[in-house]
């Protein structure tokens, strides 16, 4: 399902901007379309956030942004992925290995598994600097020593010289961060940094996060199921469901004017410090649908309470409701 | 097999699957498939060898000897003029007969002792793994040979000599599985009811350690006939006039040049036997592996 | 690591004396009156005093526990004894076949690591393709066709049918280097082929599953080149069972070498042990049989310190 593209098509100016991306796996069972007809920009020094729950295909997204889609059993299967104007989709395989790491760098949600265990810690913060600025060294010794610090690591020589499994969690995860900082990128994709870590550390690592970004005036890709992350930090929300945008705005217009359904049930399921603490949370009806066989029409539509005929038969295309404010819905809501 | 302990409640995760489930998973994957096929025809040409073979493999005619293959005699005859395909047949009841044999009093001692060592743990468990560590730093076909040595030639000492060594296999992957099942809930929750030992090791650890087990005597059958035949093509397994594919190989051997035959059809057959049973093993293993981690 | 190392010698002393027990059972307590028939060739049994005198020479008549203490002894000093067949002193026989079968072993080491490890990972490289499907074929057949007859099938096409290399025989490398190599071949080969196989399979396994791990894909988020994040960041962690494996055909080999020494009569160390098994040389056999369980198990040992080695999170939990 494509989104129209005389609705989306304003914002080519942005430093990344996704068009009618579509990924396909091929399981046992079946394809499964796990990404449909996504578009979403991110402009520089943005925070763009991507809300969904799990299956939803916002880590197939953020994969394929990167092309780091494993072939078999992934395919991306059309759309463009527009970064300072060059469609990445198109590009040829150097050009795609400068951006990585360099321009556009990735965050992973597994810090335990993410870093190779046989090799020092300090070897491989190093890699994309000395594979992306060139440096050796003394020069390259001294800037993972500078990244370390600011990310409060402490005793940075004898950790450079220590092992993955030496480290928690947590500090895990900041030494991916540095990583993907190091080489100044203009974007950061994290794909639920947080996730895998205690609760106390989630918060420490994602103001350092922020604080890093804004800093460097970097945007940040954040990927993650949580709301409160994203009402605290995002500029922007896209919210996916079954591989789709369903609801596309500023945090600001999301929070305080849901116009998609799902979104409208999400928020009303979460706690909130804006509503009185007596309120009921109304869970969404139903379950998440099957990625083998979804619904017809509107992915949504069976779990949805304003669901009219036409939701059944037809699947929703991306329309304007506001500044800058998109949502794919037949019904006409208000908030 | 149905689950009826003392306790309805307190039944064992892993299902017990209904015997032949199991051979339906195995089916599934094709190489196993293939071997299985093999297994089963070579268990029929031995089963049926006396009434199968053209001829006595006991028959000499020393002027027919080293025969090229004819309609008479359809590989052959050896140095002794007897018919190749006719001995053949009953190397494949040899073969089968050693390695069947060999793996099952293996695994009957191993696992008993595996068990033992599990259960048991601590001292005795220690010692018992040490003395298979001890045992394994023998290659088998190296100590196998030293024991025919020791107690002389013949199969039955072949048969004898393997289950001295290969019972430590069994020793070690019981033992393991053991230690595993036995820290699971459910043998905590049958033993805080009151459980005897005994029962709790016959009716809950037991069934579910099979698996491993199964997937090892198969691979070692296979083993055992590669070793029957090794033994044997030294001239320590089967004595004249028994007729083994390993003691056929080591006479084939020495006519190479004029009849290669003689030297190429037992080691086929050798081999086929060899790999069908391996087949057979990794498809076992493949089947029950994920199911088996399901366990914890 | 010290510590590391400290527990797995600990261990393999204890293994040690086990196994030497075990030795002393099956060459010594076994056979016991089978030496007297073993020497039956040689003397005349029936007279009383050349009994007794045998017996005696083997240390027979004494009570087992001090036969024991007394043939470790000698042991240890060097004193292997003499072979009932040759007469030889059996320390100089090993000795002398020794680098022989070093050779042999050398030979088939490298053949298996050069058929092993590149088979292994083009098989990982390029899964489920018919290279692969081809090769794992390949090493199933490779590793379940007895050793024997791999060995006599390899005579029969290159040897017999097409004389490229000599069936059998050797000559020493001192008199003629190019002859050596080319008696050598055929029988290295044929020891390397079964572990190169299992190498095969496990080097292309692991490599997999190296392969599949989320640190791969950092490794390309990175910005590396295929073959960069191959090389150096699935290499390391992927070739850590090689280690093993070759620890683990080691005994194997050691096996094979018996056969495939017969077979191409190359007079080394196995031929002298399955000459001595037939012939019931029971003093040739003990000193095999020790030399065997004690190379197994420093190999082991070596194979574990090496894996401490190649592994870091080992050495945290021996």
């Amino acid at each position: 399902m494509s989104a129209s593209s005389t609705a989306v098509d304003i914002e080519s100016t942005a430093l990344l901007s996704v068009r009618d991306l579509t990924v396909e796996f091929s399981t046992e069972a079946g394809v499964v379309t796990a990404v449909d007809g996504v578009s979403f920009d991110v402009r520089a020094g943005e925070i763009v956030a991507l809300v969904g729950e799990s299956g939803c295909g916002k880590s197939a997204t953020a994969l394929a942004l990167l092309r780091l889609i494993s072939y078999p059993p992934g395919r991306i299967t059309g759309g463009e992925i527009r970064f300072r104007g060059r469609d990445l989709l198109q590009a040829d395989e150097a050009t795609i290995r400068e951006i990585r790491g360099n321009r556009i760098a990735m965050i992973f949600q597994e810090p335990m598994t993410s870093l190779n265990p046989v090799y020092t810690i300090g070897r491989q913060l190093s890699e994309p600097l000395r594979l992306h600025k060139g440096l050796g060294g003394q020069t390259l010794l001294n800037k993972c020593v500078e990244l370390l610090k600011s990310f409060n690591i402490a005793d940075p020589l004898r950790r450079l010289e220590s092992y993955p499994h030496q480290f928690s969690g947590g500090m895990r995860q900041r030494i991916m961060i540095a990583m993907g900082i190091s080489c100044d990128p203009d974007i950061v994709i994290a794909d639920e940094p947080t996730t895998a870590l205690d609760v106390t550390i989630q918060a420490q690592l994602l103001e350092l996060l922020q604080a890093e970004v804004t800093s460097r005036g970097t945007a940040l890709l954040l990927i993650t199921h949580n709301l409160g992350v994203v009402a605290r930090y995002a500029d922007r929300v896209n919210v996916m469901y079954a591989g789709r945008i369903v609801e596309s705005a500023s945090a600001d217009q999301l929070f305080d004017a849901p116009r998609h359904p799902y979104t409208i049930g999400l928020l009303r399921s979460v706690p909130r410090l804006d509503r009185p603490a007596t309120e009921k949370l109304v869970p969404i009806a139903g379950q998440p649908p099957d990625a083998l066989n979804l619904p017809r029409g509107c992915a949504f539509h069976p779990r949805c309470p304003f669901a009219i005929e036409r939701c059944g038969r037809q699947a929703p295309v991306p329309t304007v409701v506001g500044d800058n404010h998109l949502r794919a819905c037949w019904v006409d809501l208000h908030g | 097999m149905t689950e009826t302990g003392p306790i309805g409640l307190v039944a064992p995760p892993i299902s017990r699957r209904p015997p032949f489930a199991l051979l339906r998973a195995v089916v599934r994957y094709r190489l196993a498939r293939v071997g299985l096929g093999i297994i089963a025809a070579l268990c029929f040409l031995a089963i049926f060898a006396p009434v199968l073979a053209p001829h006595s493999p006991y028959h000499q005619d020393l002027h027919g000897a080293l025969a090229a293959p004819s309609r008479v005699h359809w590989l052959g005859t050896d140095n002794l003029g007897r018919d190749l395909f006719s001995r053949l047949l009953y190397g494949a009841r040899v073969s089968l007969f050693v390695g069947i044999v060999s793996a099952a009093v293996s695994a009957a001692l191993g696992v008993v002792t595996g068990l033992f060592a599990g259960f048991k743990g601590g001292a005795i468990d220690a010692i018992i793994m040490r003395v298979t560590d001890a045992f394994l730093c023998f290659p088998p076909l190296i100590f196998i040979l030293a024991m025919s040595a020791a107690l002389g030639p013949g199969l039955h000492n072949v048969i004898l000599s393997f289950a001295l060594f290969g019972w430590t296999g069994f020793a070690r992957i019981t033992r393991g599985q053991v230690l595993m099942v036995r820290e699971l809930p459910f043998i905590e929750a049958a033993r805080s009811v009151g459980v005897p030992p005994r029962r709790i090791m016959m009716r809950h650890i037991l069934p579910n350690i099979m698996a491993p087990v199964l997937v090892a005597i198969t691979i070692t059958i296979g083993t055992a006939i590669l070793v029957e035949s090794g033994v044997s093509f030294l001239g320590l397994g089967a004595q004249p006039p028994t007729a083994s594919w390993g003691k056929e190989l080591r006479v084939g051997f020495a006519y190479l040049e004029t009849t290669p035959l003689f030297s190429i059809a037992p080691g086929v057959m050798i081999s086929l036997a060899i790999v069908s049973f391996n087949f057979v093993g990794d498809g076992l293993r493949d089947a029950l592996d994920p199911r088996l981690r399901g366990l914890g | 690591m010290g510590k590391y190392i400290g527990i797995r010698l600990a261990h393999s002393l204890v293994i040690l004396a086990i196994v030497i027990v075990l030795v002393f059972i099956i060459a010594r307590l076994i056979p016991g009156d089978g030496i007297m028939a073993a020497m039956a060739g040689s003397v005349d049994l029936h007279d009383a005093q050349v009994v007794e005198r045998v017996r005696h020479q083997f240390g027979l008549d004494q009570p087992i526990p001090l036969q024991f203490a007394v043939w470790i002894g000698q042991f240890v000093r060097g004193e292997w004894g003499t072979s009932i067949g040759t007469g030889e002193n059996v320390l100089d026989m090993f000795r002398s076949r020794l680098p022989i079968t070093l050779e042999l072993f050398f030979g088939a080491t490298l053949w298996s690591l050069a058929i092993g490890i590149p088979v292994g990972i083009i098989g990982a490289l390029k899964r489920n393709s018919a290279v692969d499907v081809c090769l794992t074929a390949g090493t199933i057949v490779g590793v379940s066709i007895p050793v024997f007859w791999e060995a006599i099938l390899l005579i029969y096409v290159l040897s017999v049918v097409l004389p490229i290399f000599p069936p059998s025989g050797y000559v020493p490398f001192s008199e003629n280097p190019l002859l050596n190599l080319k008696a050598m071949v055929l029988p290295s080969f044929v020891l390397g082929t079964h572990s190169g196989g299992l190498l095969a399979r496990y080097v292309r396994s692991s490599l997999l599953e190296v392969l599949g791990q989320d640190y791969i894909r950092t490794a390309r988020a990175k910005g590396l080149s295929e073959p960069a994040v191959v090389a150096r960041h699935a290499m390391k962690p992927g070739m850590i069972p090689v280690v093993t494996v070759i620890g683990l055909s080691w005994g194997g080999m050691l096996a094979g070498a018996f056969f495939v020494e017969a077979i191409f009569a190359i007079p080394g160390l196995g031929r002298m042990g399955v000459e001595a098994i037939f012939q019931k040389d029971f003093p040739v056999v003990q000193a095999t049989l020790i030399v065997v369980s004690v190379n197994v198990l420093l190999v082991n040992l070596l194979v574990d310190v090496l894996y401490g080695y190649l592994d870091p999170r080992i050495r945290v939990r021996p």
